[in-house]
C-alpha cells in the first residue's frame, strides 16, 4: 500500500480505491491489524470480525478490479455498535455479560445496507451495557471495562455508543454505527474528539438492534467528519417494511453549493453550570460561525423537557426488560448501579407515561415553527470534558448541568451532529451540537462541514495513534 | 364525567410526597423482593424519589386543549382474513 489511509476522510479513500491505488484487502488487513493491536489498549472492540471481513474485501475487490464499482463505501471497512444484529455466528452482546454468547440468525438492516453498499464490516464494538438503560453513573459499566479516549486513557470515550467514538478516534476503523437513546451519539462524539449523527426519529431502521425505547432510539455514524457522516447516512437511510416505526421520506445527501448565509439559534443560557474551558470553546465557536450566520438567542417554551424524555425512556424499557428484570439477571451486570436499576422503574404510572407522550405531541407542534426559521440551534454538547476513569457521574451528558437541547431534541426525534470544536489545557475535545428541524439533516450537516472548512480541531490526531503499527 | 371540565388539565392533588414514595417501594419491593440486597433497597429508594420527581413535573404541567388528546392507535389495516 502506497498511502496510509489512517484519519483520511471516506472521499479520499473511495478515491483511491476506485482507481485501484489501495484495494479492499490491504485496506480491511490495515485496519483489523490495527483493531487486534490496539482495540484491547482501549477496551474499544468486542469482537474483529477477521474471517468475514476478509471475505467481503475480498468480493469488493473482484467486483472493483472488474469495474463494477458500488459507490463510495465500497471496499471500505467499517465498525458497528455490538446492539446491531450480526448473522454468521458472530456474537451480539449488547455490551452486557449476561448476553456475552448472544446471536442472531439474521442481520439487522443498518448492517445489510451498508454490505450492500460494498461496506466491510470489521468489527462489533464495545458500548455500555444495555446501552446505558439501567442508571449507570461510571464509565466502568461494560463487559469490555471502561471505554477509554483516544486522548487520554485515563479519561472515558463517552457512552453509549463508547466503542464507536473510540475506535473512530483511535483510527481503528474509518468510521462506524451507533445509537442513541439519549446522548449515546452526541456524548462519544465529544469526548473522543470526532463527529456524530443523530438522525431524525425514523430516519433509519432500527430493525435488529436492540431496543432500549421504542419511541426514542435512533441509529446513526460516528466519523471523522461531519461530510463523512452524510456519506453514511446516505447508504443507512430511508423507509424498510421491517421496522413499521421507520419513515417513509427518501433522504439524499447533498452538500450545499453556494457559500450561502445560514441561520444559527443559541439557546439562552447554552453555557450556564458548565465548565469554563468548554464555555470557552463555545464561545470561540460562535466567533467562527458569525462569519457565515446569522445568530440569535432564543428561549424555547417553559415544558419539563427533562422529565418528559426520562419518564419516557424509564416506562419504555420497564416494559422492553420486564422479562430480563423478572429473572434476577441484572445481577450479573457490570456496574453496581445498573444490578438494581431496572427495578425502580416499575413505579412509573401509566398516567405519567401518557401525560408524558400527550406533552411530547404537544412539544414537537410547539417547537416546529421554532426550529423552521433556523438551520439549527446549537449549544455545546456536553457541559464537561471526558470525565476519568475513575469518576462518577450524575448524568452521562451534561454532568449537573442542564440538558435541555439533548432532552428536547431526543424526546421529538430531531436531529443533531456533535463535531469537535477545541481542546481544553489538558488537551481533551470539546463539542458543539447542532439541532435541526425533523428530517433537515442536510441543513446541520451543511452548516457543521462549513464549520469544519473554517477550523482544523475535527483534523487534530493524538501523536502517538499517528505511528503505523 | 362533567362535560367540557378537566380535559387534559393538571392532575393527582395529593402533595403527599413521601407517603406515595413508601407506596411505591411496596410495590416494586413486591415484585423483586428477591432480587433487591439489602445493601442495594436505599439506592432503589433514591431511584423511585426520582422517578417520582419527575412525575409531579409532569402532572403539574398544563397541556394545551388546543391539541388533540393521543391516539396513535389504528385498527389493522393489513390483507383482511379471508
Amino acid at each position: 500500500m502506497n498511502k496510509t489511509p489512517l484519519f483520511k476522510n471516506l472521499r479520499f479513500v473511495a478515491k483511491e480505491l476506485e482507481n485501484k491505488k489501495i484495494s479492499p484487502t490491504e485496506i480491511t488487513k490495515y485496519y483489523l491489524a490495527r483493531l487486534n493491536e490496539l482495540g484491547p489498549e482501549y477496551n474499544s472492540v468486542i469482537t474483529v470480525t477477521n474471517e468475514r471481513a476478509l471475505r467481503q474485501a475480498e468480493v469488493a475487490e473482484r467486483e472493483i478490479m472488474s469495474g463494477v464499482y458500488r459507490g463510495t463505501l465500497h471496499g471500505i471497512p467499517f465498525g458497528a455498535k455490538d446492539l446491531l444484529a450480526t448473522d454468521g455466528g458472530i456474537p451480539t452482546t449488547w455490551g452486557a455479560e449476561p448476553f456475552r454468547h448472544q446471536t442472531f440468525p439474521y442481520n439487522a438492516t443498518v448492517i445489510n445496507k451498508l454490505c450492500s453498499s460494498g461496506a466491510i464490516l470489521v468489527s462489533k464494538l464495545a458500548m455500555i451495557e444495555l446501552a446505558g438503560g439501567m442508571g449507570y453513573r461510571q464509565p466502568n459499566a461494560s463487559l469490555t471495562g471502561p471505554c477509554k479516549s483516544p486522548w487520554d486513557k485515563n479519561t472515558w470515550a463517552g457512552g453509549s455508543s463508547s466503542g464507536s467514538g473510540s475506535a473512530v478516534g483511535t483510527g481503528l476503523v474509518p468510521f462506524a454505527i451507533g445509537s442513541e437513546t439519549w446522548g449515546s451519539i452526541l456524548s462519544p462524539a465529544n469526548n473522543c474528539g470526532v463527529s456524530g449523527l443523530r438522525p431524525t426519529f425514523g430516519r433509519v431502521s432500527r430493525y435488529g438492534a436492540m431496543a432500549l425505547s421504542w419511541s426514542l432510539d435512533k441509529i446513526g455514524p460516528l466519523c471523522l467528519s461531519a461530510d463523512d457522516c452524510g456519506i453514511v447516512l446516505n447508504e443507512i437511510a430511508g423507509p424498510d417494511p421491517k421496522d413499521p416505526s421507520s419513515s417513509d421520506k427518501l433522504y439524499e445527501y447533498s452538500v450545499d453549493s453556494n457559500q450561502r448565509k445560514f441561520k444559527l439559534a443559541v439557546l439562552a443560557g447554552a453555557t450556564t453550570n458548565i465548565d469554563e474551558e468548554v464555555a470557552d470553546s463555545f464561545k470561540e465557536s460562535l466567533d467562527t460561525l458569525s462569519q457565515f450566520c446569522e445568530i440569535e438567542e432564543i428561549n424555547f417554551p417553559e415544558y419539563p423537557y427533562e422529565a418528559v424524555t426520562r419518564t419516557i425512556m424509564l416506562a419504555e424499557s420497564g416494559t422492553i426488560f420486564e422479562e430480563f428484570s423478572s429473572s434476577g439477571t441484572a445481577a450479573l451486570l457490570t456496574a453496581p448501579e445498573d444490578k438494581y436499576g431496572p427495578y425502580a422503574r416499575t413505579a412509573v404510572l401509566a398516567k405519567d407515561y401518557l401525560k408524558a407522550l400527550r406533552l411530547r405531541d404537544e412539544i414537537s407542534q410547539k417547537i416546529d415553527p421554532i426550529m423552521s426559521k433556523y438551520d439549527a440551534v446549537c449549544g455545546p454538547t456536553k457541559g464537561t470534558p471526558a470525565s476519568n476513569l475513575e469518576d462518577e457521574f450524575r448524568g452521562a451528558i451534561r454532568g449537573n448541568a442542564k440538558d435541555t437541547l439533548g432532552a428536547l431534541g431526543n424526546s421529538v426525534g430531531l436531529p443533531a451532529i456533535s463535531v469537535p470544536n477545541g481542546f481544553t489545557k489538558a488537551n481533551l475535545p470539546t463539542g458543539i451540537q447542532f439541532v435541526g428541524q425533523v428530517y433537515a439533516e442536510n441543513s446541520i450537516l451543511n452548516l457543521a462541514n462549513r464549520f469544519q472548512q473554517q477550523t482544523d480541531w475535527h483534523l487534530r490526531h493524538p501523536a502517538e495513534l499517528l505511528e503505523e503499527i | 364525567m362533567a362535560t367540557g371540565e378537566v380535559k387534559g388539565k393538571a392532575t393527582m392533588k395529593s402533595n403527599d410526597h413521601e407517603r406515595e414514595k413508601e407506596i411505591m417501594w411496596d410495590l416494586v419491593n413486591l415484585h423483586f423482593t428477591n432480587m433487591i440486597s439489602d445493601d442495594q433497597v436505599e439506592k432503589v429508594k433514591e431511584s423511585i424519589a426520582g422517578i417520582l420527581t419527575d412525575a409531579n413535573e409532569i402532572r403539574s404541567t398544563t397541556l394545551d386543549d388546543s391539541f388533540p388528546l393521543l391516539n396513535s392507535y389504528q385498527p389493522f389495516k393489513g390483507d383482511a382474513n379471508e
